[in-house]
């Protein structure tokens, strides 16, 4: 069957790897919150889409390409994710997971269908980029190729953030000992606003680079928000790097699941790694004993 | 041949790379006050959480009666008559003080109400009836976690430091009532620190240090002994507490 | 709680008007009042589960959509309404089983985010498997084959008090009891003598069977199904901010909730169905923030005499 020839493996490889790799931007975020502030925020995907209709509004109104409204869009929500940490999101931190789920629960509905509301249900996308680097037999759609990798590069540069500076070490202080990094003299408030501000900015910029690969409507975080639980969930909750690697596998098995059988499925795919996943290990892959 | 009511052998269990217990054994006799003894983390708790069923990941043998419970689910373990506290009180917040102590009562017990009003007048909390769990002291809350247990006549209790963190007034009430009920003949294993508790109270005492038992002896040897006084530290201790 | 008497009372009072409400109520109200007893019943479904046990379910609507397509699908083949509805519980229950057999292994967070998908794995299935379900274009049913809407207005007030009556003998039996003992703690209901396992799987397959049912009589009133509506995410919604709003874990909370949301929805909302959710987004947001407890926790005077007895210095744990 012509499916198993190697040219077309690889080109379902790479097409995994790029999608992947914006999974991977976008699920990390997630994993950094619930990391630093034990919250899980339900809501992720819904900043992924505000980051896709800002930039969606500043294509059209002002035609500016989605490459550059990058350095509006992602302060914009960066902006928006330090108040709303300081207004809603500190309320419920140290409250039972539970609560937490419900009141993200309660902001996504607020946003989807705030969403519905200023933008309707049709779908919307930002043609730029368009058409493929031709290699030899291999195609690798433009747009792809730019925000997988783009997305690889903020992942990193977030990921250094965190190793290198002073402010990404008292993040991993406060994620690893909140009440060492109180004594420490870290101002640990400050440190969740920092810490939801960054992951719904990563959101925003995985959002802002979608406009370009898929068309999207404003219950389109659905989906996304299932395949960042099976993402973290099989990387390791909390795990910054874990939701990197799996983020890529989930664009792989996604990839190959849509070349061998149908798109539909693909979609399914992460619910069903998910549920595999929980199943085989009910605390998910890694260790996360704290969690109650 | 002393009869034995729970025979712990070569229980085992790993977390990641620690070894939080290394083969223990323990004996305990029907009837007996049995003391385990230990500086902190050396798997004192882990023990009765594997006896107890509660961790599930150990391998080795515990038998109560007779009959394997390694293994078997905790609501199993409690219902075969081995009932346990936990070193940080865990009373149901949400729930009355009486709710809580129903609900540990066998499932068809239709006395279960009136049972736990005579406890509760025992420790003269029968004041707080109807006082969600949240609202009490602390010290309330490990007592009532204790009435808890007794609501379906267990024949073993592990306690797990049931004094601390509790005022020296409610203390004695405790152990005044391990006192009676072990004069019922209700066998009891516990953890506790405080040297005199122990030697007022136990048969034998087990010392416990970095998962193994090092030592193992009867009252006499661990009042007589100075030393096991500032058991904390492990190695020179040990040794002589051991001589 | 309310005093006994006066629950009692209350109950039958509201029992006695929505049993006279078809003889003196229009159609158009009469199907307001259908929908309503829906929304009570799949309150009260959510309530068995989620507010008993703190098991949050984000993925109730899927037994909901099942029992409505077990209906669409039957009663074209002359099988009768009130068989339908029986199978659309029956549905429900035979998906309940090995599914809260699974899920319920996990801890609540992660009960949660596996239900989560649940309604949309659902829908996908049931769109792609076209032959049997028609796929995304639904199932149309003749008109001729329905019971009328006072029927259905009948059956759906069954239901919806048949939910409230199992949730008020859960709440004040011995089950109950261990329900909520597990939603306080586990570990320590485990401990002291409660099959957690059993006691769950009880109560997650009750909150099955309700939603069930209510799909099916669902599907005969409007006569026409189709994936997105059988699993609508508004329906979740609905389910767990009306709980939530009315105070979870009770008897009267769902009731209440669901009867408040649905006459704001009638007077003010009906318009813009975009905005009905979004204020429920905030109704949520609102009543986990600031009313835990929901709406009857304002009712409840919690006995907060506290003897005084040890009125001496609190003790403190000391390690
Ligand atoms: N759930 C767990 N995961 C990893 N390590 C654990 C866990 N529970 C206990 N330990 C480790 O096992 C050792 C024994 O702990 P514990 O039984 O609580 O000691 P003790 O009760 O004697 O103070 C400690 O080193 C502790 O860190
Ligand atoms: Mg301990």
């Amino acid at each position: 069957m012509a499916l198993f020839e190697p040219t077309i493996l690889l080109q379902l490889l790479i097409a995994g790897l790029l999608t992947g790799s914006l999974y991977a931007l976008l699920a990390s975020g997630l994993n950094l919150v619930f990391g630093v502030m034990r919250v899980i925020n339900i809501a992720h995907a819904e900043f992924m889409l505000l980051g896709a209709y800002l930039a969606w509004v500043l294509y059209v109104y002002a035609n500016v390409h989605p490459l550059l409204s990058l350095f509006i869009v992602v302060p914009a929500v960066f902006g928006i994710g330090w108040v709303l940490e300081r207004t809603l999101i500190e309320h419920v931190v140290g409250r039972p997971l539970l609560t937490s789920l419900l009141a993200t629960y309660g902001v996504s509905i607020i946003m989807v269908n705030a969403g519905l509301l200023v933008f309707a249900s049709d779908f919307k996308s930002v043609p730029q980029l368009q058409g493929a680097i031709v290699i030899g037999e291999l195609a690798i759609s433009k747009p792809r190729l730019v925000a997988g990798v783009l997305a690889v590069i903020l992942t990193f540069a977030v990921y250094l953030f965190l190793e290198i500076t002073r402010l990404g070490k008292a993040v991993r202080a406060v994620a690893e000992h909140p009440h060492v990094a109180t004594i420490c003299g870290i101002d640990v408030q400050r440190i969740r606003m920092l810490t939801f501000a960054l992951a719904v900015a990563m959101a925003a910029a995985a959002g802002v680079m979608l406009t370009m690969i898929y068309s999207f409507s404003p219950d389109t975080g659905a989906d996304f928000i299932q395949k960042c639980f099976a993402i973290i969930i099989i990387g390791g909750m909390g795990n910054f790097l874990g939701a990197f690697y799996g983020g890529v596998l989930l664009g792989v098995v996604e990839a190959f699941v849509g070349g061998f059988g149908t798109t539909q499925w693909a979609e399914a795919v992460a619910y069903l790694l998910l549920v595999l996943v929980l199943l085989i290990r009910p605390t998910g892959l890694k260790g996360m004993a704290d969690v109650k | 041949m002393a009869d034995h009511i729970l025979v712990v052998r070569g229980v085992r269990r790993v977390f990641g790379g620690v070894e939080a217990l290394k083969g223990v054994d323990l004996d305990v006799v029907r009837g007996s006050v049995t003391g385990i003894i230990g500086p902190n983390g050396s798997g004192k708790t882990t023990l009765f959480q594997v006896i107890s069923g509660m961790d599930r990941g150990a391998t080795g043998s515990v038998m109560l009666d007779g009959r394997e419970i390694l293994g078997c689910r905790p609501y199993f373990v409690y219902q075969c008559g081995l009932a346990r506290t936990f070193q940080l009180s865990r009373v149901f917040p949400q729930l009355t003080v009486l709710e809580n102590l129903i609900v540990a009562a066998r499932r068809h017990d239709r006395g279960a109400r009136s049972r736990a009003l005579e406890l509760l007048e025992r420790v003269k909390l029968e004041a707080y009836n109807e006082v969600l769990g949240s609202d009490l002291s602390y010290g309330q809350q490990r007592l009532v976690e204790f009435l808890r247990v007794l609501m379906s006549d267990p024949s073993v209790i592990l306690l797990d430091e049931p004094a601390a963190g509790v005022n020296p007034t409610l203390r004695a009430t405790l152990w005044d009532m391990v006192r009676h009920l072990n004069g019922l003949g209700t066998t009891f294993v516990i953890i506790e620190h405080n040297m005199d508790v122990i030697s007022d109270l136990c048969q034998e005492v087990y010392v416990l240090s970095e998962g193994e038992v090092i030592a193992r002896g009867s009252r006499r040897s661990v009042a007589t002994n100075s030393c096991s006084r500032r058991i904390s530290g492990s190695g020179a201790a040990h040794e002589r507490f051991a001589a | 709680m309310l005093s006994k008497h006066a629950s009692l009372a209350s109950a039958a009072v509201l029992v006695v008007i929505l049993a006279v409400a078809p003889a003196v109520l229009g159609e158009y109200y009469l199907s307001f009042l259908t929908q309503l007893l829906m929304m009570v019943a799949l309150a009260q479904a959510w309530n068995t589960i989620s507010g008993m046990t703190g098991y949050v379910s984000f993925g109730h609507a899927t037994f909901f959509g099942m029992g409505s397509y077990a209906a669409a699908l039957l009663l074209p083949l002359g099988v009768p309404w009130w068989a339908c509805l029986i199978a659309g519980a029956l549905v429900a229950l035979a998906l309940s089983v090995p599914l809260g057999f699974l899920t319920l292994r996990l801890r609540g967070p992660y009960f949660a985010i596996a239900m989560l998908g649940l309604n949309e794995v659902a829908r996908v299935f049931v769109t792609l498997w076209v032959d049997l379900t028609g796929g995304g274009s639904g199932i149309t049913l003749s008109p001729e084959l329905l019971p009328s809407l006072t029927t259905s207005y009948y059956t759906m007030f069954l239901i919806a008090v048949a939910a409230t009556v199992i949730v008020a003998a859960i709440y004040h039996s011995r089950f109950g009891l261990e329900l909520r003992a597990i939603r306080e703690d586990e570990g320590a209901a485990e401990m002291v003598g409660v099959n957690t396992t059993r006691d769950k799987l009880a109560a997650f397959v009750l909150s099955a069977l309700i939603p069930g049912a209510a799909g099916a009589v669902l599907v005969m009133y409007t006569s026409y199904i189709d994936p997105a509506a059988a699993f609508a995410p508004a329906v979740n919604i609905q389910m767990i901010v009306m709980v939530m709003f009315g105070g979870s874990g009770t008897v009267w909370g769902p009731v209440l909730g669901a009867g408040l949301v649905m006459g704001l929805r009638e007077v003010f909302w009906a318009e813009f169905p975009a905005a009905h959710l979004m204020l429920l987004g905030v109704l949520l947001l609102s009543v986990v923030l600031f009313l835990p407890g929901g709406l009857m926790a304002l009712f409840t005077r919690r006995k907060l005499v506290r003897p005084e007895v040890a009125a001496g210095p609190q003790e403190r744990p000391d390690g």
